[in-house]
This record gives C-alpha cells, sequence and structure tokens, in this order.
C-alpha cells in the first residue's frame, strides 16, 4: 500500500512523464510482491530503488517531497525486511515486532529531520558552482567513509568476539544460513 | 540498502539533482546511527532439561534461559541444536527483544522419535542490534544427552530353557533335589532328612517313602541381536522392535534371577558378559542404546563371539531380521549338540509392500515363502522360531516345539 501511495504521489504530478512513472510504480509493486513471495532481497531492493528514481518524474515540489519520500522508503525496505525476517520464526514474543517497528519509526522520523535540514541547506544555497559541488562531494565522501569504519570496526569486534564458531555448522543450523 | 543510497548520492551529485541527495539522506543518517549506536551484546544462556532419561514415546521440557548483560536492548533469535531424531516444539527459531539487564525463559517440549542416545543443545542465538545494523551469531549454553529408552513390552511367557544353572532362580529345573515343585516319591535311603519323609505314603505302604521334588534354579540367557541389517520405513524399522524385544527379554529373565549376556553382532561387535540383578539391566538397555546398523563386508563366524558369552546350557535368543546371508549362517553354526538355541524373528514384512507391478508383487510373494521356507529350515534342524509382533511373539508354541524337539533328541 505504501509502495503504491508513493507511486501515486508523483504519477499525479508527471506530466507527460506520467506513463512511465505508472510503468515505474507498477514495475516497483510487482518487484515486491515477488520479493516477499519468494523472500528475495534483492527484488525488494530494487523496488525501493526503482521507486526513488520515480520520483525524479514528478514537475514540482520534488525537493520539498524528498524528505518525506526518502523516510517513506526507508520504512518500506524495513517492512520488507522484517517480513521477510518474521516468516522463517515460529514462534515470536509479544511485543518484539511492534518494538521494533517503533524503534524504526523513531529513527525514521530522525533521518526525515536531518533529510529537512539538507532540503532547507540546498534551497538556500549559492548557486551551483566547483567549490559548493567539491564541499558536497567532500561532506558525503566523509559521511560513507565514516560509515564504512563503524561497519568494518564493529565487525573485526564481532569476529574476535567468538572466534570458535567459525567452521562450526551443521544441518541443524540451516536456520542461521538462510537469510 | 547502503549501495543503493551510494548510488543515489553519487548520481544526485553528478547530475545537479539535489533531491536524490535529500532522497537517501534519511537511509545515510539511519545506518549512521544504529552502527554508531549498535554494541556488541553479552548473552548468556543456560539449557536445562526437566529428565535427561525418559522412555520412547514419551517428552521432556527443555528450558532454556537467556540474559542480556549488555549495555543494550537486542532482538534475538534463538533456536536449539539437535539430533535428527529430536522433535522440538517450537521447531524453529523464536524471536524476541531482551532489553539490557533482563532475562527471559522460554520452554521447548522435546520429544525423541525413537529410542537412543540424544543430543539436545547448544542454543543458537543470533542478536541484531534495536535498528538491525548489526548481526551477531554465536552458541550458548551446553549440550545435554537425553537418553530414550526403548518401550519394554510386558511379556506373557519367557522361552523356557531346556538347562538351568545350579544357582538359586524360577526356573524348574529337571534334576531333583531340594525345591517345591513335586517330582517323585521313593523309598527311603540312608542320608535323607526326615522331613523329606512322606508320611502318607509311608502309612500306606508300611515302610519309609520320601518326596522328591524340582529345585527352582536359574538359566544363562544370551541374547543375540542382529545389526547386520534392517528393514525401515518412514517410522519405524525392524532394528527398534529388536531392541524393545531385547530390553522386554532382559528385563523378563534378569526378573527371574537367570544371568543374562548380550551380544550385538553386526558390522560390528559388542558385549556384556553374563550377570545378573538390576545393575546388568541397565548396563543392558545402555548397550542397546548405542545399537546401530553398522554397514559392513566382515562375516562373523561363531568363533569370533567370545567364548566366555557362551556359557554351557545357556539359552541362546538370537533376535534377527532374517534379512542378511552371514546372521542366518551364524545361527545355524551355533546351533551345535548341548546348545540351546531359539530364533526371535523380527519380522521385516510390517516395514516392506510389493512395488506397483505385477511382477514386483509376484517377487514379493517368492521373497515371503523363501523366508517360509528358511524358518522351516531352522527347525528342521531343531531350532525354535517365533515372530516378534511387538510383545506378541508365539513363544508359547516355541516351547512347545522345543519340547518336542527335546524329546526327539533324547529318542
Amino acid at each position: 500500500m505504501l509502495d503504491l501511495a508513493l507511486g501515486v504521489l508523483v504519477a499525479t504530478d508527471a506530466g507527460s512523464a506520467s506513463g512511465l512513472a505508472w510503468y515505474g510504480v507498477a514495475f516497483s509493486v510487482a518487484l515486491l510482491a515477488v520479493s516477499l513471495g519468494l523472500g528475495s532481497s534483492t527484488a525488494f531492493q530494487t523496488s525501493v530503488g526503482v521507486l526513488g528514481l520515480v520520483l525524479l518524474l514528478r514537475r514540482d515540489d520534488r525537493l520539498v517531497l524528498a524528505p518525506i519520500y526518502g523516510a517513506a522508503l526507508l520504512v518500506l525496505s524495513e517492512l520488507a525486511r522484517t517480513s521477510h525476517e518474521v516468516r522463517r520464526l515460529e514462534l515470536i514474543a509479544r511485543g518484539s515486532i511492534r518494538a521494533r517497528l517503533l524503534t524504526t519509526l523513531l529513527f525514521t522520523g530522525l533521518g526525515a529531520c536531518g533529510a529537512g535540514v539538507v532540503a532547507i541547506a540546498v534551497a538556500r544555497a549559492p548557486m551551483r558552482s566547483v567549490a559548493v559541488s567539491a564541499l558536497g562531494t567532500a561532506a558525503v565522501a566523509t559521511a560513507f567513509a565514516a560509515i564504512v569504519l563503524i561497519a568494518r570496526r564493529s565487525q573485526s569486534r564481532d569476529s574476535g568476539a567468538d572466534p570458535s564458531a567459525e567452521g562450526q555448522t551443521s544441518e541443524d543450523e540451516t536456520w542461521l544460513d538462510s537469510t | 540498502m547502503l549501495a543503493l543510497t551510494g548510488g543515489a548520492v553519487v548520481a544526485g551529485l553528478a547530475s545537479g539533482r539535489p533531491e536524490l541527495v535529500v532522497l537517501a539522506t534519511p537511509i545515510l543518517l539511519f545506518v549512521g546511527v544504529g552502527l554508531v549506536l549498535s554494541s556488541e551484546p553479552r548473552l548468556a544462556a543456560e539449557l536445562d532439561l526437566a529428565r535427561t532419561r525418559l522412555i520412547e514415546g514419551e517428552s521432556v521440557m527443555a528450558t532454556v534461559r537467556v540474559r542480556n548483560d549488555g549495555i543494550a536492548a537486542v532482538d534475538i533469535e534463538l533456536a536449539l541444536v539437535r539430533t535428527r531424531q529430536v522433535i522440538l516444539e517450537p521447531e524453529g527459531p523464536v524471536m524476541m527483544r531482551l532489553d539490557s539487564g533482563r532475562s527471559v525463559k522460554l520452554e521447548f517440549q522435546v520429544r525423541p522419535q525413537r529410542w537412543g542416545a540424544h543430543s539436545v543443545g547448544p542454543v543458537l542465538v543470533r542478536a541484531r542490534d534495536p535498528l538491525g545494523m548489526m548481526v551477531w551469531d554465536t552458541r550458548l549454553g551446553q549440550v545435554v544427552t537425553l537418553r530414550s529408552f526403548p518401550r519394554e513390552q510386558r511379556l506373557r511367557e519367557l522361552v523356557a530353557p531346556l538347562r538351568t544353572q545350579p544357582f538359586l532362580g524360577a526356573h524348574v529345573a529337571r534334576v531333583r533335589g531340594s525345591g517345591i515343585e513335586f517330582a517323585d516319591v521313593r523309598p527311603f535311603t540312608s542320608g535323607d532328612r526326615v522331613r523329606q519323609v512322606n508320611w502318607r505314603a509311608t502309612a500306606r505302604r508300611g515302610d519309609l517313602y520320601v518326596t522328591e521334588r524340582h529345585p527352582e534354579h536359574a538359566s544363562d540367557v544370551v541374547l543375540l541381536l542382529d545389526t547386520f541389517a534392517e528393514a525401515r520405513d518412514a517410522a519405524s524399522g525392524t532394528l527398534d522392535a529388536a531392541v524393545r524385544a531385547a530390553a522386554s527379554m532382559a528385563r523378563a529373565h534378569l526378573a527371574r534371577r537367570d544371568r543374562v549376556a548380550l551380544v550385538d553382532f553386526g558390522g560390528a561387535l559388542h558385549w556384556l558378559e553374563p550377570a545378573f540383578g538390576t545393575t546388568q539391566l541397565y548396563r543392558i538397555v545402555d548397550a542397546l542404546l548405542a545399537s546401530d546398523i553398522a554397514f559392513s563386508y566382515a562375516w562373523r563366524a561363531v568363533e569370533s563371539i567370545p567364548r566366555q558369552l557362551l556359557p554351557p546350557g545357556a539359552l541362546v535368543l538370537a533376535i534377527t531380521p532374517l534379512l542378511d546371508e552371514r546372521s542366518i549362517r551364524l545361527i545355524t553354526d551355533l546351533r551345535t549338540p548341548g546348545r540351546d538355541l531359539t530364533v526371535i524373528e523380527v519380522s521385516p514384512l510390517l516395514h516392506t509392500r510389493p512395488g506397483p507391478t505385477a511382477a514386483d508383487a509376484a517377487g514379493y510373494q517368492l521373497w515371503k515363502l523363501h523366508r517360509d521356507a528358511l524358518r522351516t529350515r531352522l527347525q528342521a534342524l531343531g531350532i525354535g522360531t517365533a515372530v516378534w509382533d511387538e510383545g506378541k511373539a508365539d513363544l508359547e508354541g516355541v516351547n512347545s516345539f522345543r519340547r518336542l524337539a527335546g524329546q526327539a533328541g533324547r529318542g
């Protein structure tokens, strides 16, 4: 439903490109359905990517809509991921999913606020120039580098924590490998 | 998602479309904050089984306690490692959120599908930080061995041994001596005790007569378990029934104060020397739990069975599905003068069915005829055979056959 709503939001204001927008939305919805049916994470990531690109087909207020749209895409991808993980579980303790979704919504809201700040900064920024582009590139590169560094540090900490777990596989553990 | 986001940001920078960068910002912030806040969980788990010994078909409650000693809440999925023959309820992973400093108790119903030594545990735990950015897989807790003892059948009758040993037991011996069972009346001779005098016969005949009795003796029983081959369907197999038969017979004979030995002959040879009592019953049942079909090309001759396992005059009960030529050869070789041998056939017919074609049906009938012929051949050798059907073996028929065979042998 969220996928479709986002698609409709764009396609109704896409002007001459509305046909293409509708195709994009239909493709995204179909991919999401396939993803939920087959449990493929690649399909839902592609679906989210296509829906993100569809935003470019909207004529007006793209920058204004982008923070909410991005937050909605994040919620969509988290919902799809949760549904993938939950389908192979046999028992879920009461309140676990609700707690997880509330955490996701809280941090998504934080992300939307951050995106709103970026959108305001973009709207108030001086005209495009090499210096501004270089600054933006540097900011993005720094953000990515920071994320990758944190992720690697966490991974190395994790692998150092339980070396005995490596190489211990059996058919009884297939549930761990299914994601 | 991170790659997708990266692509959107690069495309936004390259094409001068800031909305792509703004679109990616919530996801970037979500990932970044999630990674910064994630910390390695400190989990501890204990696995406890209400009982570690149970009878086949029973189930036991396994309790898993997981404690989060970390500083942040974690989403955990946990499942129990177990051997194939163990059914768990719930079977799949269980998910829950565990706040910092809290512990949770989970209960699993554990039911072994068949007898044997099964293992349950450790606990497989997959932990995620609340935003699902990092995943940690680990094993916690210990392995618990669960012993499922074979279900025993109450036997209405036992194979009566032809010879007994001079120990106090429950079998009426053929010899005469001091006992309860009446044997005969004979004239008094020197050395007879006064308490043996039959006063009624003495008064009638005018001379001293004494009563002779049969003593109650124990016997030596050797249980030969054939593990060369088995017939098995999805639910059970001949080995399952053979183990139940062996356990039931061991219990019944030990209750009658017999000495019981166990020989597991097949691809591998295992044995327990003859002994009395409850301890021997536990030894036998424990040994039976380890019984399995071991594929082998090796032939087993009688000589491969240690001599002390086949004491003279012992009753040998061969529990076999009569499927492997080697076990049939061994049984026929065991039939020597003075050896008391009976075959308890664990029928493979319950676990087999003919194929779909007429040729299959004909082949199946031929195979059944071949088995009948084999049984007749064994009986011609003086070996009593009885088909074990979950405790309803025709042991009375075997005993009649053995008495007749014994008389014919003496005649």
